[in-house]
């Protein structure tokens, strides 16, 4: 009980509230701004969390990647272009419905599933992860080797792309982690005698490079979006009662679906709208509405993907791995602050945990009224040239890298790495995975080559223990399972030339 | 050559390199194990992985599969030719270094507005507002940034009144 009014305590700080409330304002604009992505409003972020108490720095974080993943239906909804990949899955069926003329019913689900969903994805945080924590106390760096490996595996698996592709940036990411001279002997590894280098690639750089500097390279050759049609939006919420009484099916669905796949090391938000969406189509009693301006999907995969958001933080909390690219840039922060990820966490910082429940809850619910400002606003908002927007983006990215570190060298990365996510983006290769292998290249090389002392260059040690035993069963899964799809869809290809 | 072709060769050369460059890596006294194994592990993954890609293997899963960009959706065409294309996409990364390299003399504020406004103009900004909007941002950013963050954002030229 002391933990927790302590955690009241911390939270009800009035620098950590007013935190909250522009972390907000500033998720919501970003999110809803096309090309700018949830997870660049959080890499930008972070260079002024540095400046913050450690339970603000968390409340900046948590209230800005909540309300950019909500805000991203926004655009998606009035004008076809989703604002973040989470609500991609769901864009053109939200978009349906506004040219059917219900755009305030398709925002109002997303706005008020998101909400509740965030809300159940915050208290199965609560019970799952100091359940899981105490689990982890056991573990070893067999199993954290596998774990991690796990989280990158499954990170390859969201991306949607050529598998093959999603691994190989990933392998790109564990290798550019590979330089500095944080490795087991300390020595400079490929810092090519450049002294900038020795502490390694700076992470939130390269996050800044990848995510915000290559959207203003895409800008320079893209044209502008379409202007968004004016209209007057009648109520946000109206309506939604009912749907919350007609479809309990699918919200609950939903929010387990996205709990659960939030809360594998490496899958994140994304990843559970894509599957929450095509569940509610596959047990729906009416798929063939899917797609021509039908609520149920949206329903479901809206109350996915904020539960998702939530749950990404229990392996990010207990193991220090992240769920998706935005608790990997949390982690950082959390490290920063002091807070390290681990399961001795919830013992040592009961009250930071509380705290960050807390901050999850307040985020959740002020949600919906500033959801509605901002869906009333986005007509405005989303009528400022982009042209303008862009400019200022990349001043922000210059001056966000260099506070990072007060180092100039941190903005010439960033440029680097802007370089690289635009390139891979243009061959089909996806960014995030590579982001999750340069975030968590350390932690996996660490364990690797612990286990590997600790085996005597064995690699039976690393699947005796059950638990380790079980994640690499799950790791090798993830692996194989391109493979097993590609087959399976040789078969399938081959019987129907068969037949026809 | 198809671009999974020169995607596939990068790949694989990189992982060449990486193999490679974990040879010349001191070992740790008395262990087996040291600095290299790790990027020779990746090293041999990353080539196996380019063979794979240059062959074309899971393209048939790439086919239907969208490759998202980040705001999730799939590259369009651009009507620029491949010099112009360059040059275009170019632009914000010589902005950024010409930041790195001039802030020191020139001072943030002048740096920092001239960046707005090349890139605004380049976007298809109306030369009055990107102007305005370079003398607003520059001071702003600083402002914040500078002021209430003390990051230490160089005077050069023209130091602010704060």
């Amino acid at each position: 009980m002391d933990t927790f009014l302590e955690a009241l305590r911390l939270v009800g700080q009035p620098d950590v509230l007013l935190t909250i409330l522009i972390a907000s304002i500033y998720g919501l604009v970003v999110g809803a701004l096309p090309g700018l992505s949830a997870t660049m409003a959080t890499a930008l972020l972070v260079p002024i969390t540095y400046y913050m108490s450690p339970i603000a720095a968390v409340a900046a974080i948590v209230s800005a990647s909540g309300m950019a993943i909500f805000a991203g239906d926004i655009p998606g909804c009035l004008l076809r272009i989703p604002g973040t990949p989470a609500s991609a899955a769901y864009t053109d069926e939200a978009y349906t419905m506004t040219r059917k003329g219900q755009p305030e019913l398709a925002l109002g689900i997303c706005l008020w599933f998101s909400a509740l969903g965030g809300i159940v994805g915050t208290i199965a945080l609560s019970v799952l992860a100091p359940t899981l924590a105490e689990f982890a106390l056991s573990f070893s760096t067999f199993e954290y080797f596998w774990l991690a490996f796990l989280g990158l595996m499954c990170a390859t698996l969201v991306a949607r792309a050529s598998p093959i592709k999603a691994i190989a940036s990933m392998l790109l990411g564990l290798a550019i982690a590979c330089i500095g001279v944080e490795n087991p002997a300390g020595v400079p590894r490929f810092t090519f005698g450049v002294p900038d280098l020795l502490g390694g690639i700076d992470v939130i750089a390269a996050l800044v490079g990848m995510f915000a500097v290559s959207q203003v390279m895409n800008a320079m050759l893209t044209p502008d979006p379409p202007p968004v049609p004016k209209r007057r939006m009648g109520s946000i919420l109206a309506g939604q009662i009912a749907l919350t009484r007609r479809y309990p099916v699918q919200q609950a669905r939903g929010n387990l679906v996205g709990i659960a796949v939030g809360a594998l090391p490496g899958a994140g938000a994304d990843m559970a709208a894509w599957i929450s969406y095509s569940i509610s189509k596959r047990f729906s009693r009416e798929p063939k509405k899917f797609g021509t301006g039908h609520p149920e999907g949206l329903v479901e995969a809206g109350a996915s993907n904020n539960a998702a958001v939530a749950s990404a933080w229990v392996p990010a909390l207990i193991f220090g791995i992240p769920g998706d690219t935005i608790t990997a840039i949390a982690i950082g922060v959390l490290y920063m602050k002091g807070l390290n990820p681990g399961p001795t966490l919830f013992t040592q910082n009961a009250s930071s945990m509380y705290a960050i429940y807390a901050i999850f809850l307040i985020a959740n619910i002020i949600m919906i009224p500033l959801g509605i400002m901002m869906i009333r606003a986005a007509s405005q908002v989303l009528r400022v040239p982009r042209a303008y927007i862009m400019a200022v983006v990349l001043l922000l990215c210059a001056v966000g890298t260099f506070a990072s570190g007060n180092n100039l060298f941190a903005i010439t990365t960033a440029a680097a790495f802007g370089l690289i996510g635009f390139t891979m983006e243009r061959f089909g290769f996806p960014v995030a995975a590579m982001v999750l292998g340069i975030v968590m290249g350390t932690m996996v090389e660490q364990n690797f080559v612990t286990s590997l002392i600790k085996s005597d260059g064995s690699v039976l040690p690393f699947v005796q223990r059950p638990v380790s035993m079980i994640l690499a069963t799950m790791t090798i899964a993830a692996l194989l399972w391109p493979v097993v799809a590609w087959l399976i869809r040789r078969r399938n290809g081959a019987g129907v030339a068969v037949s026809a | 050559m198809t671009s999974d072709q020169l995607a596939g060769t990068v790949i694989g050369l990189i992982g060449a390199a990486l193999v490679g460059g974990a040879t010349t890596l001191p070992g740790m006294p008395g262990q087996q194990i040291g600095p290299s194994v790790f990027p020779a592990v990746i090293g041999s993954g990353l080539i196996l992985c380019g063979i794979l890609i240059a062959l074309g293997v899971g393209q048939s899963l790439e086919d239907d599969a969208v490759t998202p960009n980040e705001d999730g959706t799939a590259a369009p065409p651009t009507k620029f030719s491949l010099p112009v294309a360059v040059m275009r996409a170019g632009l914000p990364l010589a902005l950024l270094i010409f930041y790195v390299t001039t802030v020191k003399v020139l001072g943030f504020l002048i740096v920092a507005a001239l960046i707005v406004a090349i890139l605004a103009l380049a976007l298809g900004a109306r030369p009055l507002p990107a102007v305005l909007l370079a003398a607003a941002a520059s001071p702003l950013t600083h402002f914040v940034f500078g002021k209430l963050l003390r990051v230490p954002l160089a005077p050069g030229l023209l130091p602010p009144p704060w």
